[in-house]
């Protein structure tokens, strides 16, 4: 009760140049939110549950510059040393240690599970909504904005529409489902314990659950930090290599 | 008390109590009858299947791999590869996919491209998510999907005009309701033209529907047929209700109690009503009989139900019970439908004699008037009768010497009986399954799998090497259209990484990074399980045939007693002996060519041993040292690309560097030295990055060998090669000898079949192989079905013998009275023998329809003789009157039953047919062989009746 009045009277505080945002606008607002930062580098727990007893973790850390480039290093468990590189929505690369190479990963595999989880390599490398998708808003509650995201380039993506709720508070997302072609909700995105990082919002803890395989995937950032000049030279094949 | 006295007192009782029984009997109809329309179908196929070890392992295969159910949509096209035939099959897709029960599904627009080259990617899809429009972009995807073996006769036909949806249904999925939504979809979405539905879940679907629709169709047309000669037989409308209503009503009794007990629907319980028909009819009809009997003899009405009760309770209650022990004994059965379903027939034949020996007399005496004018048995009822009778004893001994031929004649055939487990048994020409058969196998090779379930540690080389080698092994073997199993799967994986398509040597490349990649895909759960401790080998038959499925079960069981009893022994190849080298060398390439002969046989192509042998002397000769500039061009090329770890100090100079580096491999050097020699002209930054560092040394060590292999074993191919007919010589053939002969110089090697394995440093892994499927399950079930029921058969005969013994206080007489029966039966499978129709759970039935009807036929037949037997005309008197209801009830129902014969089912048409066979026989060999007994020993058996 206690945290619906705070809700409610922040709701209320709200400047009403806020209140009268497009739902555009309010996704600009997320993606500057959730993106405020130069680079950042973040230390990541993955848990897999498949059901009460089946479950298995991941330690990864992954470095992030600008919205495209991302590196991703398996800290733990049977893919520890590999690593994947992102230089964008079409550019993927996987490092696996034993081979010593690094091999291109189709742009299509971005749609499949990522390293068994329930986050596809779209839902680690879509940092910037905007861009992608349009926002139509269908609702509101004191404490977030109701939207649904639909893509602009329909081919890009396996979603017909993404329907998420966005805290007024500190516009992040703060749930998110995937409706698939036939607009059948697939699997949904929970993020909580939302903390200011340098400039920026993240969820340091969020939970997707893919509804069709009753399967679910705990991401949890152990650490975080942004804005430490990462060089461009460690987004390069060879700084995948080497990097480790 | 006397039994007459007492029969006679549950007359009276009956007679004075007829309202009450007759409002009780109402009152227990409307209350269990109100619950029959509740009762739902459901199929189950894992509940069918007998306790035991086959069982277990397909529900363990069902746990691990999701599940075995695998239904396939089959569409055609003039040609797939257009934009719109191939966004159809995408679209298809997706929305089968989102079918609950539906675990998983693999189509030419989802299936994963996995494509193996230095360059190239390692997993995507085939068909983008927006299907291009390009006729270059549809060429291309067509040039994919026909080269791709996993794809090409699996997922489309090799002539690029048929798409192949494989559904995988969850283990735990209602098999017929989720192909019944599988079809609605399709249907909806695609239309009906040019589209199939096979595999086991549409064929359920078909079968349980069908059955049902049969069912629906012909039963009207049953009913009519024998209310029609039941009131030519009777004449009189009310016999013919309440013989009528009482079948109806114990149907709708028993299914009103399956209800109240949670019990549903199979395909096995679904023929319930025709069964309880069939065995059920009999009581009310004798009763009827003998109270019309009395009613023409001109009885009043306690004159009627005292005739009832003394003549014909008692063979009505014997029969009922003996027929219910018939029943009852599936409760021994291993397979619960089957306790299930002797239970319910037992409670409709109980309830069908209740209203039969309780129900009717009381309604009987509540509407009836007193008799009509005493007459005499009808003349020409006696006529018919006294011929037959005076027939059987003119002929005696020429009935009993073709009674022993008919005999002898049904043994011969009954060893004849078909024993094969094809579904095909199972439908008609020309029918949806049918159809869909002959779809999938021309376009797809099959649509019948078997599976190997492997088990060991799926990460571990070895073990895969020896998946890779029975893999081998299978696909030459007779009926096997194609293999799927994780085998391929890395081969393909691994060549993207090393552009040759083998398993890895090294465990930490296969478990640690290869496996890693393509965990957790949902397809993968088809070929390995979670833990990655065992595998599926999904092997596609080409023809359902017994025979063919049962010699490739026991090749396979051979191969797998000769060469992995459950375990194999590792041995690491530098750890060899120099005194065993030679000998492990030969050892090696033995094995090597042996599986490289079954590779070549796979393609049609045969090298004798010999010349494969020689060959490989030849190859003994091969200096490596000749392949030196290749390896130092690849190096050069490594230490100067964008994989490089570490820079050199003066790039210009790799090529020397790299010389040098191979000069000091050559020179038996060994990896430190090459290291510190590479310390010495990187970048500063480099020299002490160990991790780089060793990164960069361990690279070049391993092209140098890896390069040397290749050329090696290019070298051997080269004359075996040669002895290839020119018009089957490709460069896939020259890539599979080569990739194959590598085997020769791997890392490690499995020890299981050397002889001198003893003296060998071996790390013994285990592997086991076991068989499974739904070939596998239906032999077991229907071998289990066959075994049940012959023995619930022999224990029905025997329990029956002793209860008819005792009926009649006499040993002889109870063999008479099992005589009939069992010689129906013999006949009956003698039949089957000849007409081919194979002994499985439908037909099986059959025995448990003739113990009950036969039996009871015998028992009336004899009852009445017994009770008349004091004189030479009681086999007349018996055969006017008992002989008389017995064929009321077999005409009756074999001419109901024969109707069947016009179902689409071929289990509802066995049933039918069968029925209607058994039925005739039992009346006739009832109505012949015993008279004819009494013909041949007549002064013997009335003899010691008369002194009992």
């Amino acid at each position: 009760m206690k945290r619906r009045i705070v809700y409610l009277l922040a709701a209320l505080l709200v400047p009403a140049s806020l209140q009268a945002m497009t739902p555009q606008e309010i996704l600009v607002k997320v993606d500057k939110s959730i993106n405020n930062f130069k680079d950042q580098t973040m230390e990541i727990e993955l848990e897999f549950i498949e059901s009460k007893n089946a479950k298995r973790s991941l330690l990864l850390t992954m470095l992030q510059k600008g919205t495209e480039k991302r590196i991703v290093r398996f800290r733990s468990g049977t893919e520890k040393g590999q690593a994947l590189l992102t230089l964008g929505p079409n550019q993927m690369f996987v490092y696996l240690p034993t081979y010593r190479k690094v091999r291109r990963v189709a742009a299509h595999v971005k749609n499949q599970g990522f390293m068994g989880s329930d986050l596809t390599m779209e839902d680690i490398s879509t940092a910037a909504y905007a861009p992608s998708y349009t926002a139509k808003q269908i609702g509101e509650t004191p404490e977030a904005y109701i939207l649904e995201l639909y893509p602009k380039d329909k081919g890009s993506t396996d979603w017909k529409k993404l329907k998420v709720w966005v805290s007024k508070a500190i516009f992040g997302f703060v749930r998110m489902e995937y409706y698939d072609k036939q607009d059948r909700h697939r699997k949904t995105w929970v993020r909580k314990s939302y903390k200011k990082v340098g400039n920026c919002y993240m969820a340091f803890w969020s939970k997707m659950t893919d509804h069709n395989r009753k399967h679910s995937t705990v991401m949890k950032i152990i650490s975080a930090k942004t804005d430490s000049d990462l060089p461009d030279s460690l987004f390069t094949k060879k700084g995948l290599i080497r990097g480790r | 008390m006397s039994r007459r006295r007492f029969l006679s007192r549950v007359a009276d009782w009956i007679i004075r109590f007829h309202l009450p029984i007759v409002i009780a009997t109402g009152v227990m109809i409307v209350g269990l009858s109100i619950f029959a329309p509740g009762v739902k179908y459901t199929e189950n196929i894992e509940k069918f299947l007998p306790e035991g070890p086959e069982t277990e392992l397909f529900q363990k295969i069902n746990k691990e791999f999701g599940g075995l159910n695998i239904a396939l949509v089959g569409l055609t096209f003039d040609d797939l590869f257009t934009h719109d035939n191939l966004a159809r099959v995408q679209g298809l897709t997706k929305a089968l996919s989102g079918i609950p029960g539906v675990f998983h599904i693999n189509s030419l627009t989802n299936t994963i491209d996995l494509t193996g080259n230095e360059l190239g990617a390692t997993v995507k899809v085939l068909v983008p998510e927006i299907v291009p429009k390009e006729k270059s972009a549809l060429e291309k995807i067509r040039k994919k999907a026909l080269s791709r073996k996993m794809i090409a006769g699996t997922l489309v036909s090799h002539d690029g005009k048929s798409a192949l949806l494989v559904c995988v249904l969850r283990g735990d999925a209602d098999m017929k309701g989720v192909a019944e939504r599988l079809k609605a979809a399709t249907i909806k979405l695609v239309g009906s033209k040019g589209v199939y539905f096979g595999g086991s879940p549409f064929l359920a679907e078909y079968m349980a529907n069908g059955a049902q629709r049969d069912l629906q169709r012909l039963t009207p047309f049953v009913c009519a047929v024998i209310l029609l000669i039941m009131f030519y037989l009777f004449r009189r409308p009310a016999g013919v209700v309440l013989s009528t209503a009482c079948i109806v009503t114990s149907i709708s009794c028993t299914f009103g109690v399956m209800n109240l007990f949670g019990l549903t629907l199979n395909l096995l319980s679904s023929s319930l009503p025709i069964i309880i028909l069939a065995v059920g009819s009999a009581y009310s009809i004798h009763i009827l009989t003998k109270y019309y009997d009395g009613y023409d003899a001109g009885l009043d009405r306690d004159g009627m139900i005292h005739l009832i009760f003394d003549e014909v309770s008692v063979p009505v209650l014997v029969a009922g019970v003996t027929t219910m022990i018939g029943f009852m004994s599936f409760y021994v059965m291993d397979i619960q439908p089957m306790r299930e379903f002797g239970l319910l027939i037992g409670l409709g034949i109980f309830f069908s004699m209740l209203f039969s020996a309780v129900s009717i007399p009381a309604v009987l005496y509540m509407l009836a008037k007193n008799g009509g004018s005493q007459t005499a048995v009808p003349h020409e009822r006696r006529g018919i009768g006294d011929s037959l009778l005076e027939q059987i004893g003119r002929r005696k001994h020429g009935l009993a010497a073709l009674t022993v031929v008919v005999v002898v004649i049904s043994l011969y055939y009954t060893t004849k009986i078909d024993v094969d487990m094809s579904t095909k048994h199972l439908y008609q020409k020309n029918t949806e399954p049918w159809l869909a058969e002959r779809f999938l196998g021309k376009q797809f090779g099959g649509s019948i799998y078997l599976q190997l379930y492997v088990s060991g540690d799926m990460r571990d080389p070895i073990v895969l090497k020896e998946l890779e080698r029975l893999n081998d092994y299978i696909a030459v073997q007779d009926n096997v259209a194609g293999i799927q199993s994780l085998v391929e799967v890395v081969k393909i994986l691994n060549k993207g990484f090393t552009n040759s398509a083998r398993i890895p040597e090294s465990k930490a490349k296969l478990s640690k990074d290869l496996l890693t990649l393509i965990d957790g895909e949902p397809w993968l759960k088809m070929l390995v399980n979670r833990t990655w401790s065992a595998a599926l080998i999904n092997i596609k038959l080409a023809e359902f045939d017994s025979l063919r499925i049962n010699r490739l079960i026991a090749r396979i069981n051979d191969y797998t007693r000769l060469r992995s009893p459950g375990r194999l022994f590792a041995v690491d190849a530098e750890s060899i002996p120099q005194t065993l080298a030679e000998k492990v060398r030969e050892y090696r390439v033995k094995e090597t060519l042996e599986r490289l002969s079954l590779q070549l046989a796979a393609h049609r192509i045969s090298i004798s041993q010999a010349y494969l042998a020689r060959a490989m002397r030849r190859a003994r000769a091969v200096d490596p040292k000749r392949f030196l500039d290749v390896p130092t061009a690849k190096v050069t090329a490594y230490l100067t690309g964008d994989e490089a770890a570490v820079d050199l100090t003066n790039p210009a100079e790799a090529k020397r560097v790299s010389t040098a580096i191979i000069a000091l491999i050559d020179a038996g050097k060994k990896r430190d030295a090459t290291l510190a020699y590479l310390r010495g002209v990187v970048k500063p930054e480099f020299r002490n990055d160990k991790k780089n560092l060793t990164t960069a040394n361990e690279t070049i060590w391993e092209t140098v060998r890896t390069l040397r292999r290749q050329y090696e074993s290019k070298e051997i191919a080269a004359p075996l090669l040669a002895a290839i007919p020119p018009a089957q010589r490709s460069h896939e053939i020259e890539t599979l000898i080569r990739t194959t002969l590598l085997d020769i110089t791997d890392a490690n090697f499995n020890a299981a079949a050397a002889p001198f394995r003893a003296k060998l440093p071996t790390v013994a892994r285990s592997m086991s192989i076991r068989i499974s499927g739904y070939p596998v399950l239906y032999e077991g079930m229907n071998r289990s079905v066959r075994r049940n029921n012959m023995n619930s058969a022999m224990v029905s005969l025997v329990l029956v013998f002793i209860v008819l013994a005792l009926l009649f206080r006499s040993i002889v007489w109870g063999l008479i009275a099992i005589g009939p029966t069992t010689i129906t039966l013999l006949f009956t499978f003698g039949l089957m023998g000849v007409l081919k129709i194979p002994l499985d759970m439908g037909s099986s039935m059959i025995t448990s329809i003739t113990l009950g009807v036969g039996i009871d036929y015998s028992i009336h037949f004899l009852w009445r003789l017994r009770r008349l037997g004091k004189q030479t005309s009681d086999l007349a008197a018996t055969m006017a009157t008992t002989g008389r209801a017995i064929v009321f009830n077999a005409v009756t129902v074999t001419v109901g039953f024969s109707i069947l014969i016009f179902a689409s089912i071929v289990p509802i048409i066995k049933l039918g047919g069968l029925t209607a066979e058994t039925m005739f026989m039992s009346a006739l060999l009832t109505l012949v062989l015993i008279p004819l007994v009494f013909h041949l020993f007549e002064p013997y058996l009335l003899a010691r009746k008369k002194e009992s």
